[in-house]
């Protein structure tokens, strides 16, 4: 069954037991599932709903978070951002950090899964996993703080490793052009481990059969990964994408504020990153809830054509 | 039934433990009264001298102990983390210790008492410990909010090894930007070190070389910066960039490349000294901050001013007797082991290698601080627009003015 089929009929089944539960009364025997739902329900309406409607309302107001005056300011907020350079040139970044991360997390573990996979004794494929997904378990602020050191031009461990094979040192931190390709190789560094583990969970999952029959048939090694290994991946991949987007979304903060600060001079800021800007160094609180309705509609966009057009191509079934 | 009375109660229990982590206050009870709350931005040694200095307080004062509460970073690191408490409702620290350049905004938006109102008639006693030109950093509008605690210059560090090497006489450090320059080009070309860093963490030296050029950074309250100094300040700085003296690199890294010895000169804050000579790898040497030809030489007067942001009588008089102490002979004998300068009139022992920055003590100016609620905004679009121009993305001409432009319209009473 599609995709569309599948939600369709979902849609029609909700709105039939719609008009079910509006013709009846609720009975004692339906209480338990509410009471049961209602501390999760309870939580996300104040932890998810009630902040992103508050959010809306804040984004309206020129407050600074402790004035007792909060002063109505309608679309002003919305307008200023419109015309600020920075806020462009962080939805450019944010969309260099989405357009790069997620194919580079996407590509090179599957292909670094595939080569481990192939690698016959289990204890030395243990062991490189072990060292792979290493950086998962890290602290990324401090990561980023050895970082930090490795990239320094003069002494760090980058520089050295460039001189010895005879390429000048680069200075990637307080570089405009290099920053933000800073921030992005240890963001994928970070991320790396974590899908590989995910995509050999996932290719140890394929039955063994299926490729051996491919074998038996004659099937090169490209035509079984184009034939039965991706198409049954498709799960898998639609996770880490959606995953790895998450991440370019949220957790790109850490590198950016501990290597960079967006700098120099906003180059490597992120939309996240400005709206830390705006709300917690600034103080400008509608600023920062202006910047934050405008992300939540681009990821909820992003969202929508992940599911629309994506989701199509996953095959579930065996 | 049963079974669904017992739901129903983990539900209520539910809600009632969600409800009591909204609504129960948080943050410090008044009823803790012997206890005040000290927030500043030093750790390390400077912190340890601190904590040495509180302890000398609370031996004579046993009724009164002191928090004292590290904000790591610059000071704007430490306005955000107060004003981000008090949205989060909590109380204000009681003494904060904000740097001279965010005094304007903290007396905006904090409101600190000020010092007539708290000290009272023991004011002006402790008014006159101070040189009097040090007094007035810690003044908005003419009134006293702040007293003035850490208080510093720039200066010139080096590396005298690698002067050496260069083929260059230690003892004689230069004493112009131009003398920066020939150093700068020895240094380099000799020993394949960079030469020099100027320090680009806040406005502090960039202030200093403004000034020193005889251009300002604020006339009659809006942004003067500019004009042709100015412009010549930043063109000199920009060079140093362009000829490969300064490398491009940030401000951690060229102060871990200091202390190891990969880079010979650093401009910044005479407040390293202590740290710095704990830490390098050779024998730190300090120079006055170069001036531009003949000019005379401006410094801004860095450093922080003890304000009270206590809001009942009885933690404002502990306040009150804990600044005494702080701003006394006694005290401030042990504050100065930092590498910070004496603010006060009696004569205190010198740290080695402070010379320098007390030799500059004439040339003190208030370090700028950007009037308005928008201030801290203004500082970073400043130091975005400075930066531009080191890295050689704009001129210093149209930066410059592009900076003024920009942030004019968010100082009150400036040009729209």
């Amino acid at each position: 069954m599609t995709s569309r089929a599948w939600c369709s009929s979902l849609a029609k089944m909700a709105g039939r037991l719609a008009v079910e539960r509006r013709a009846r009364r609720p009975r004692a025997a339906e209480l338990p599932p509410l009471l049961f739902i209602g501390p999760a329900a309870s939580l996300l309406l104040v932890f998810v709903y009630w902040p992103l409607i508050y959010t809306v309302y804040l984004s309206v107001l020129d407050w600074n978070l402790i004035s007792p005056v909060r002063e109505f300011v309608g679309s002003a907020n919305y307008r200023l951002l419109v015309f600020e350079p920075i806020f462009w040139i962080a939805v450019k970044n944010t969309l260099i950090y989405l357009v790069v991360l997620v194919p580079v997390e996407l590509c090179f573990p599957l292909a670094l899964a595939l080569l481990l996979q192939s690698v016959a004794e289990r204890r030395i494929r243990a062991v490189y996993q072990a060292l792979i997904f290493s950086p998962t378990v890290l602290s990324f602020a401090i990561v980023c703080i050895v970082w930090v050191w490795m990239f320094n031009p003069l002494g760090g461990a980058l520089s050295r490793l460039f001189r010895l094979v005879g390429l000048p040192a680069i200075a990637w931190l307080n570089n405009a052009q290099l920053s933000l390709w800073a921030v992005v190789l240890v963001s994928a560094w970070k991320v790396f481990g974590y899908n590989l583990v995910i995509f050999l969970a996932a290719l140890t999952a394929i039955p063994a059969e299926y490729v051996e029959s491919a074998r038996i048939d004659g099937a090169s090694a490209w035509k079984v990964f184009r034939w039965i290994t991706w198409p049954l991946l498709g799960p898998t991949t639609f996770f880490v994408l959606v995953t790895t987007a998450i991440f370019t979304g949220t957790q790109v903060f850490i590198p950016i504020h501990v290597l960079t600060q967006g700098g120099p001079y906003n180059s490597s800021t992120h939309l996240i990153y400005l709206i830390y800007q705006y709300g917690f160094q600034f103080f400008q609180v509608g600023a920062a809830s202006a910047a934050s309705v405008f992300t939540f509609l681009g990821f909820l966009v992003l969202t929508y054509l992940q599911l629309r057009y994506l989701e199509r191509f996953v095959h579930y079934g065996r | 039934m049963r079974r669904t009375s017992g739901f129903a109660l983990f539900w209520i229990l539910s809600i009632c433990v969600m409800s009591w982590l909204f609504v129960l206050p948080v943050g410090r009870s008044e009823a803790a009264k012997a206890e005040l709350e000290l927030w500043h931005r030093w750790s390390g040694p400077h912190q340890e001298v601190l904590r040495e200095v509180l302890k000398g307080f609370e031996a004579k004062q046993p009724g009164i102990a002191v928090k004292e509460v590290s904000v790591p970073g610059q000071y704007v690191d430490l306005m955000q983390k107060v004003l981000a408490r008090l949205a989060a409702r909590q109380n204000p620290p009681d003494v904060l210790l904000p740097g001279y350049n965010f005094l304007d905004y903290t007396v905006r938006e904090l409101r600190p008492i000020p010092i007539d109102q708290i000290g009272g008639t023991e004011a002006k006693a402790v008014y006159a410990r101070y040189v009097p030109s040090v007094l007035r950093t810690g003044q908005i509008d003419g009134k006293q909010y702040g007293l003035p605690y850490a208080l510093s210059t720039a200066v010139l560090y080096y590396n005298p090894r690698l002067v050496e090497a260069a083929g260059l006489n230690p003892q004689t450090p230069p004493r112009t930007w131009a003398e920066v320059q020939t150093w700068g080009e020895a240094i380099k070309g000799k020993t394949g070190k960079p030469a020099l860093y100027i320090s680009n963490v806040d406005t502090f030296l960039m202030q200093s070389l403004v000034e020193s050029a005889g251009g300002v950074m604020l006339s009659n309250a809006c942004p003067a910066f500019s004009t042709t100094e100015a412009v010549a300040a930043l063109e000199v700085w920009r060079r140093y960039y362009q000829d490969g003296l300064i490398p491009r690199i940030t401000y951690r890294e060229a102060e871990q490349s200091f202390m190891t010895g990969d880079l010979a000169m650093f401009a910044t804050s005479i407040m390293h000294l202590r740290g710095w000579t704990q830490q390098a790898q050779f024998p730190l040497r300090v120079a006055h901050l170069p001036r531009f030809g003949q000019r005379s030489l401006k410094v801004a007067a860095g450093g922080a001013a003890l304000m009270v942001l206590a809001r009942t009588t009885e933690r404002q008089k502990a306040a009150w007797e804990l600044l005494k102490y702080m701003t006394s002979e006694e005290g401030m004998r042990i504050w100065v082991k930092t590498g910070y300068l004496n603010p006060l009139q009696a004569a205190l022992p010198r740290t080695e290698g402070q010379d320098p920055a007390y030799d500059q003590f004439p040339n003190l100016v208030g370090w700028v601080s950007w009037p308005g609620s928008r201030g801290l905004e203004v500082d970073k679009r400043v130091l975005d627009w400075r930066d531009k121009i080191l890295l050689g993305a704009v001129g210093a001409k149209g930066g410059l003015e592009a900076a003024a432009a920009e942030v004019s319209p968010l100082i009150p009473g400036c040009p729209r």
